[in-house]
């Protein structure tokens, strides 16, 4: 079986756009709400490129055109996105008119970009990818979904590359709903904010960052299952529990949605060091994308940033070499990866 | 030899019919679904609609979901054709365990949405609502309500969610993952997209014509449809039988336009040759294509185009459904899949509705119903804005 | 008629979000399509949007659009024949 690899991870977020200084330097982020930091965009596409989209859409195509230029990788085999809501500025700007000027005042490109296929279409057209194309949109599994989607295509032999992203706005008003419906905002959480990941997918290790050893997504399992299920999965890597170097999870303040986390780290990695990322880049449905993000340049670089850890289990010493990345919304969907260093690293 | 994918059970909601008996009917007697509004609260009453005969309400009543309780209708669109699927395949709540859902949409919970959003911002009376706004809520109310899923998945890709979903089923099945996947999508009307659909003019004011070359737009419709996918040999395990095999998959993207399709079809050229590719069957051996078939003046001929360029000079009997359930949009995909079952299993050729004048350059859809040979193999043709072209082989089974 | 064609072009930069476009580049005799100012197809549905909006012009047939957005002028003038508001 063929391994596959991460060969480049982009974000924009909280912290600064398409770098990696939070590994070091990290911005931190006070407050329930914030919008993510932007790019120049001007830098990356012409007035005439831009003048129809949101900013949803720049981000993501800026995100894509940067892997494009680091890696020469310009006709990507495959586009997967995922996306909890779509382009949530259009959306909302389509149900205020409706509920303000009635039926008749719909504008087409609103309604055109609404719909959440559009991120991945707008990439296959700046790439001339003609490739498998799929967008997700299935709550905090959103973006998990498009990488297990990329993973399969590459399994059943079909592709070399694949760009795989998560991708979501928050508008304050939005917000607002969320918060109402206990999804975001609880006291002590980290900010809500938005998501833009963009990853290159490649069956070969050259030049990659790290290797997507494993994945795994399962829908309301039992506290047996859910151990069957990362048994599984270290075990078809041929690794166990005491060789990881830390787990990744989506800690995020909210009291309830952390005791997940709480228990799956005690009862199944006990001894097993925690880190998290949500702190640093914000919470959403696909803030998970900022995990596997987070985790390949970690070990690429071959350290934890300070501002990881969290728990009590100290770091181990030298480099990481395996992070296992769990991502869970009110114990309902899990999702567990595993990622590798390279050989040599 | 990879190993068949086998259909075990089907369950199909549209403007014709509340499951499979009635769908059959409606399509063997050219009974179209498409007319005047009655459910759907729109401004628009110029525009004809294809709805689910039921109401919210006698959905409810049907499924017997209490009147207090929080719905939307694509949900219950969704369960109904659901249970259709998962009856016929004799799945028990023991095996939904293991078992993956797969259901595409992209409305979600849009009618209520459109119908309390200044609630939502203003109070907290509708709380329930916003928490089944977004897609992945919509499928998680069909999957509970039958039991546990081992899996669950929400493909968006605009009107080819459903197909797509169907594809994401099959690859589940054959990357090992699942044994057995039930997938499909689900899509109830809504003003919002009525009205974005009418922003970008392409909405007929009269019943559609696919395929004519008086053909001016589309009629919107709705429904739920679900296909139960099965590795021949758990299916065998278990002692079910299957009429009809997924033999080939292809999604492919036009890359073109966010909305429009390639003049050349080159999205849906790619589709459809990827599906033919994957089932190792030749163009000459298709007997029938259900297209996409939406009655624009655009996606009508580059799907023409498309079919021209792989079918030469020899296409083989292609219609559109769409002139009777209406373009029901992220369902379309599972809706005319379970057509084309029904086309193999009872050996008919669907036909299309109010053709009458040849387009330009454009295919001849097929307006008699009686094949001229055998139905062995079918193509299924869903595409999406964003050139989100996808399509299906579906095959009658041998009895080997 | 200057003050509408003026008019227009304000309405036309900030509904198509022409950010690099000024009033003043706009040719009202040149094509809005194609070559002047490269606008497409979705550009036609805005302005038709536009003429309902502001100036109470409903049109039914997105082919009619052709004639009436072929400049600005020509968009000016069939605003001014037919607009109820």
């Amino acid at each position: 079986m063929k391994k596959i690899y991460i060969r480049a991870a982009e974000q924009i977020s909280l912290q600064q756009p398409l770098s990696e200084a939070w590994m070091t330097d990290p911005v931190s982020v006070e407050g329930p709400y914030a919008p993510a930091a932007d790019p120049d965009f001007r830098t990356w596409l012409t007035p005439a490129e831009s003048r129809r989209l949101g900013k949803i859409l720049k981000r993501a195509l800026v995100t894509a055109l940067s892997i494009v230029r680091k890696t020469g990788v310009e006709h990507p085999d495959a586009i997967c996105v995922g996306t909890g809501l779509g382009c949530m500025v259009n959306t909302e700007h389509l149900l205020e008119t409706l509920c303000r000027d009635g039926e008749s005042m719909f504008s087409p490109t609103h309604f055109m970009q609404s719909t959440h296929n559009t991120v991945a279409s707008l990439l296959a057209i700046h790439t001339k990818s003609h490739g498998h194309n799929l967008t997700c949109s299935h709550k905090d599994l959103s973006f998990d979904l498009a990488l297990f989607d990329a993973w399969m295509q590459f399994r059943l032999g079909r592709i070399r590359t694949a760009l795989v992203g998560g991708y979501d706005e928050l508008t304050p008003s939005y917000y607002t709903l969320l918060r109402r419906i206990g999804y975001l905002g609880a006291e002590g959480e980290v900010p809500g904010s938005e998501t833009t990941v963009t990853m290159l997918l490649t069956d070969d290790s050259k030049d990659a960052l790290c290797e997507l050893a494993g994945l795994r997504i399962l829908y309301r399992p039992t506290p047996e299952e859910l151990r069957q299920g990362l048994e599984h999965l270290l075990g078809e890597a041929g690794i166990t529990c005491g060789e990881l170097s830390a787990v990744i999870t989506g800690v995020n303040g909210s009291r309830t949605n952390d005791a997940f986390y709480e228990a799956f780290t005690s009862q199944l990695l006990p001894g097993v060091p925690t880190l998290r990322y949500r702190h640093l880049f914000g919470t959403g449905y696909t803030a998970s994308a900022f995990a596997p993000y987070v985790a390949a340049h970690c070990l690429e670089r071959g350290f934890i940033p300070e501002a990881l850890p969290y728990g009590s289990v100290p770091l181990r010493e030298g480099a990481p070499r395996t992070l296992l990345l769990v991502n869970q919304r009110d114990g309902k969907q899990y999702s567990l990866q595993l990622l590798r260093a390279l050989c040599g690293n | 030899m990879k190993e068949p994918i086998w259909i075990t059970g089907a369950g199909i909601v549209s403007a014709i019919g509340l499951d499979k008996r009635e769908t059959l009917d409606s399509l063997l007697h050219g009974r179209t679904g498409i007319g005047p509004m009655r459910h759907l609260q729109s401004e628009h009453r110029e525009l004809p609609v294809g709805e689910v005969r039921l109401s919210d309400e006698e959905l409810r009543a049907r499924l017997g979901i209490a009147p207090g309780m929080p719905t939307i209708r694509t949900a219950l669109l969704g369960m109904l054709a659901l249970e259709e699927a998962l009856e016929e395949a004799r799945l028990t709540a023991d095996e939904l365990l293991r078992t993956a859902f797969v259901s595409g949409t992209t409305v979600g919970g849009m009618d209520q949405s459109e119908r309390y959003y200044p609630d939502f911002l203003a109070n907290d009376t509708r709380n329930a609502y916003i928490a089944l706004h977004d897609c992945g809520a919509s499928t998680e109310l069909i999957a509970d309500r039958f039991g546990r899923f081992g899996f669950v998945a929400t493909p968006s890709t605009a009107c080819s969610s459903a197909l797509n979903a169907i594809i994401l089923g099959a690859d589940l099945i054959r990357s090992g993952a699942f044994d057995r996947v039930v997938a499909g999508g689900s899509e109830c009307l809504t003003k919002f997209h009525l009205n974005g659909f009418n922003a970008l003019m392409i909405l007929d004011r009269e019943a559609c014509r696919p395929f004519d070359a008086t053909r001016v737009g589309l009629n919107l419709g709705e429904g739920a449809a679900y296909v139960v996918l099965e590795r021949a040999s758990t299916a065998r395990s278990r002692g079910v039988v299957a009429s009809a095999t997924l033999d080939g998959c292809g999604n492919a993207c036009d890359a073109f336009h966010q909305t429009a399709s390639s003049p050349g079809g080159e999205g849906a050229l790619r589709a459809m040759r990827e599906a033919l590719e994957d089932a190792g069957l030749a163009p000459e051996q298709v007997d029938y294509v259900n297209a996409h078939g939406t009655g624009t003046p655009n996606n009508d001929a580059s799907e023409s185009a498309a079919l021209k360029r792989l079918f030469g000079d020899r296409v083989p009997p292609v219609s559109s459904t769409k002139s009777f359930t209406g373009h029901t949009t992220s369902a379309s995909g599972a809706i005319e899949t379970v057509i084309c079952l029904l086309a193999l299993r009872h050996q008919f050729l669907p036909v299309n509705l109010n053709w009458r004048e040849a387009m330009p350059e454009g295919i001849r859809p097929v307006v008699e119903s009686r094949p001229q040979r055998e139905i062995r193999h079918v193509l299924c043709n869903s595409f999406g804005f964003g050139g989100n072209d996808s399509s299906l082989l579906l095959s009658k089974r041998e009895e080997a | 008629m200057e003050e509408l064609v003026l008019e227009l072009k304000n309405a036309i930069i900030e509904a198509l979000n022409l950010e690099e476009v000024k009033p003043e580049d706009i040719d009202p005799d040149a094509p809005l399509f194609g070559d002047g100012l490269g606008l497409d197809s979705i550009d036609a549905l805005e302005l038709i949007v536009l003429m309902e909006k502001r100036y109470g012009i409903k049109l039914q047939d997105p082919a009619a659009g052709r004639e009436i957005f072929r400049s600005l002028r020509t968009m000016a003038d069939y605003i001014a024949a037919h607009r109820t508001k």
